[in-house]
């Protein structure tokens, strides 16, 4: 950006901030910044421009993906790999947690949250392979 | 339970009720999905793993490495991942195509406003008060999908690692790649072990792997909690390293 000096830095950061604060893929800042530079034009073709290299590399990836468990190796590989997904997205809420949990009210938010979450996942929806256990009175409170 | 076959062999009516599905599961989750990719994918799972069990959680784990392994926005290649499992190439674009759409409309929508009156609305208050139920709902999918990846204790310290490695600010695709390499060497010392074992010294690895763990387990409490520490001690494991 800096390089094509397209956009004032004060833009660039709306862009940004655009793009944390609406749903979805945090890239659609390229949508934002499309419009600034071109029109609806700019943003369709910003959108398609930064998103399309993933469909390509999803479609190179996902039919064999798995597959790639049968190899002793791969599954090595995977299974650490895994993990490590899983650790930097526990890292991500760390940092989050200490940026957003500053006083009681967003501590309260988080902690009715976590309980309410917890419930309904522990005694409503996971019944990918197990019985769903708990007593029927809980269920009924949660109304699922 | 788990629909796999393959989208070739089902019928036209059923592909399209999938596509039709999947464009609907997504449109929607692409709409009210704030908090950023972990929310994102927390989101995800609870939807493909829990209610609709298109997958099972350990597929889900091995597309989400592989979505965190290749260039891109995670979570949108999430969904895209979904699309193609559910519905062969067109569920690939579809998916991820109605994952992208709202966010783009939503973000236009901004552009323009931003255009025409200059400056941002002021809306991060409102979205202050949304953070602290995200941060509740990662918390509750990390721990779900934390049971099926743990698989032993050498994983647990893998994960101890890349946790305090990222803490303290090193690129995670080297942490990603890094761990691989690590898990692949680790199963390959141990199948090594288990040809040489002697009776009676067979338990000797494990007793060295839950060693560890302690060790882990306080070299993480040390940088989450005092990264300014935890930064001085690598410094100097550096150094000692080199010299």
């Amino acid at each position: 950006m800096q390089q094509h000096a397209w956009l004032t830095r004060q833009q660039l950061l709306d862009a940004i901030a655009i793009g944390q604060f609406t749903p979805g893929p945090v890239l659609s800042t390229a949508t934002f910044i499309g419009y600034l530079l071109g029109g609806v034009p700019g943003a369709a073709v910003a959108t398609v421009g930064i998103f399309l290299p993933s469909f390509f590399y999803v479609a190179l990836l996902a039919p064999v993906l798995f597959r790639l468990r049968r190899s002793a190796w791969i599954e090595a590989f995977l299974d650490s790999v895994n993990v490590c997904a899983l650790a930097l997205m526990t890292g991500v809420t760390i940092r989050l947690a200490t940026d957003a949990l500053r006083g009681w009210p967003s501590s309260v938010i988080a902690a009715v949250a976590l309980v309410a979450t917890a419930l309904e996942s522990e005694f409503c929806l996971d019944r990918a392979g197990r019985r769903n256990h708990g007593s029927s009175v809980l269920r009924h409170a949660l109304r699922c | 339970m788990t629909d796999l076959r393959n989208a070739t062999e089902l019928p036209r009516t059923s592909v399209r009720a999938r596509l039709i599905e999947l464009a609907s599961l997504f449109l929607k989750l692409g709409a009210i999905s704030f908090g950023g990719p972990a929310a994102h994918i927390a989101m995800i799972e609870s939807e493909i793993v829990v209610k609709r069990q298109w997958v099972t959680r350990q597929q889900f784990l091995d597309m989400l490495g592989a979505a965190n392994l290749i260039p891109g926005p995670s979570s949108t290649e999430m969904a895209i991942n979904t699309g193609f499992v559910r519905a062969g190439w067109a569920g690939l674009c579809v998916a991820g195509a109605s994952f992208i759409f709202p966010a783009a409309v939503i973000t236009g929508v901004f552009a323009w406003a931003y255009v025409r009156f200059g400056s941002l609305p002021q809306t991060a208050s409102v979205l202050a008060g949304i953070k602290p139920a995200v941060i509740a709902l990662i918390a509750i999918a990390i721990w779900r999908l934390g049971k099926t990846a743990l698989k032993g204790v050498d994983l647990v310290v893998v994960g101890m690692a890349a946790l305090a490695a990222f803490l303290l600010g090193i690129n995670p695709i080297l942490i990603l790649f890094g761990a691989g390499l690590v898990g692949m060497a680790g199963r390959q010392l141990a199948r090594a072990n288990a040809t040489l074992s002697i009776p009676g010294m067979s338990s000797g690895r494990s007793i060295s792997r839950l060693q560890l763990l302690p060790a882990a387990i306080f070299t993480t409490g040390v940088v989450a909690v005092r990264p300014s520490l935890a930064r001085i001690g690598l410094f100097f494991l550096k150094v000692g390293a080199v010299l």
